[in-house]
């Protein structure tokens, strides 16, 4: 079965980012041979000073494909593991979504996406996942993570929304390669100009100081943009962080 | 806090209290008040890269790159309210 986990609000200034967490988590899982787990995405929701946050008020989810009979025992370990590792102070929430018990996936969608422009309440979260058969729970302090939990399971199930955790590696000579070599070498899946191009196995890409990847219609996508000034087969170059704030 | 002139001028310039927050009133794509973040950084006694993925200018030190940093609506404030020396 394929499940989305998501976990929010586990950090103070002083310790281990949430991403990070996420990331042992997936090994966790991985290391009990319940499932297999895939890409973590970090989802940006709405920084307001009504919404308590450490610094940047985002949540990460992840993909898990685990065996129909473990689900139970994800969920028991997931909310143990946030009991044990968040930091003091913080106010940690999970959410844990069946996806093929969703029986309105758009309403969740629809959370997620109000969640980056608007205040919701433990209680809106709460009576939404219920309705959903999403499970959520709450794991110290206000546990007001809940509701970024939710939200990230609803900004994942778009498809279309967050970075991936981490960076990608690519070997390459003099700092340029194909998007074949590139795809061979990453989990990107496809390499997309700003404005949605697709580029081509061929094109060339000038690599920069950073390459991620973000969330595009369900794929791990690096965007690209034009060497503006480019006179050689090299016409294109990653994006910087700059450019990727607003996934 | 010992600072020099400029430092002073441009905390003057760009830093003011919210409630109990100090907060950067500067933009990030005009170059002059991202410049500010840049020496604020280098002259921060508590600037800490943030982890990977809260790295915004991977080029630069600056403020924004900071685990202090917190956003706020229009900008950010300093958890550690600008040590600089």
């Amino acid at each position: 079965m394929n499940i989305l986990v998501c976990i929010d609000d586990t950090d103070n200034i002083e310790s281990r980012g949430t991403g990070e967490l996420a990331e042992t988590l997936t090994e966790v899982i991985k290391e009990n041979g319940w499932g297999t787990c895939s890409g973590i995405t970090r989802h940006q929701l709405f920084v307001h000073p009504d919404i308590p946050y450490t610094s940047h008020n985002s949540s990460m989810c992840f993909k898990a494909d685990i065996k129909d009979s473990r689900l139970d025992e994800v969920i028991v370990c997931a909310s143990e593991f946030l009991v044990k590792e968040s930091a003091q102070g913080s106010d940690p929430g999970l959410c844990v979504a069946d996806l093929s018990q969703l029986q309105r996936p758009e309403l969740l969608i629809d959370f997620g996406k109000r969640a980056k422009k608007e205040i919701f309440t433990k209680k809106e979260a709460y009576d939404l996942a219920r309705k959903q058969g999403v499970h959520l729970s709450e794991h110290g302090g206000t546990g007001q993570g809940i509701i970024g939990a939710l939200a990230g399971v609803g900004l994942r199930l778009t498809g279309n929304d967050g970075r991936f955790k981490g960076k990608h590696r690519i070997d390459a000579e003099n700092n340029a390669a194909t998007v074949k070599e590139i795809i061979a070498q990453t989990s990107i899946e496809e390499v997309r100009s700003l404005e949605g191009e697709l580029l081509a196995e061929n094109d060339r890409i000038r690599l920069g100081v950073k390459i991620k990847s973000v969330l595009i219609n369900e794929k791990s996508v690096l965007l690209v943009k034009y060497l503006q000034g480019s006179t050689n087969e090299i016409r294109w170059e990653t994006c910087n962080m700059k450019d990727l704030r607003s996934y | 806090m010992c600072v020099d002139d400029k430092l002073s001028n441009l905390i003057a310039k760009y830093v003011t209290r919210v409630g109990q927050d100090m907060v950067f009133q500067g933009r990030d794509d005009i170059p002059e008040d991202f410049g500010a973040t840049v020496t604020f950084a280098g002259a921060c006694t508590s600037f800490t890269i943030d982890v990977e993925d809260e790295v915004c200018f991977e080029e630069d030190q600056t403020c924004y790159n900071c685990r202090y940093r917190s956003w706020t609506y229009d900008g950010f404030s300093c958890l550690k309210g600008f040590p600089l020396t």
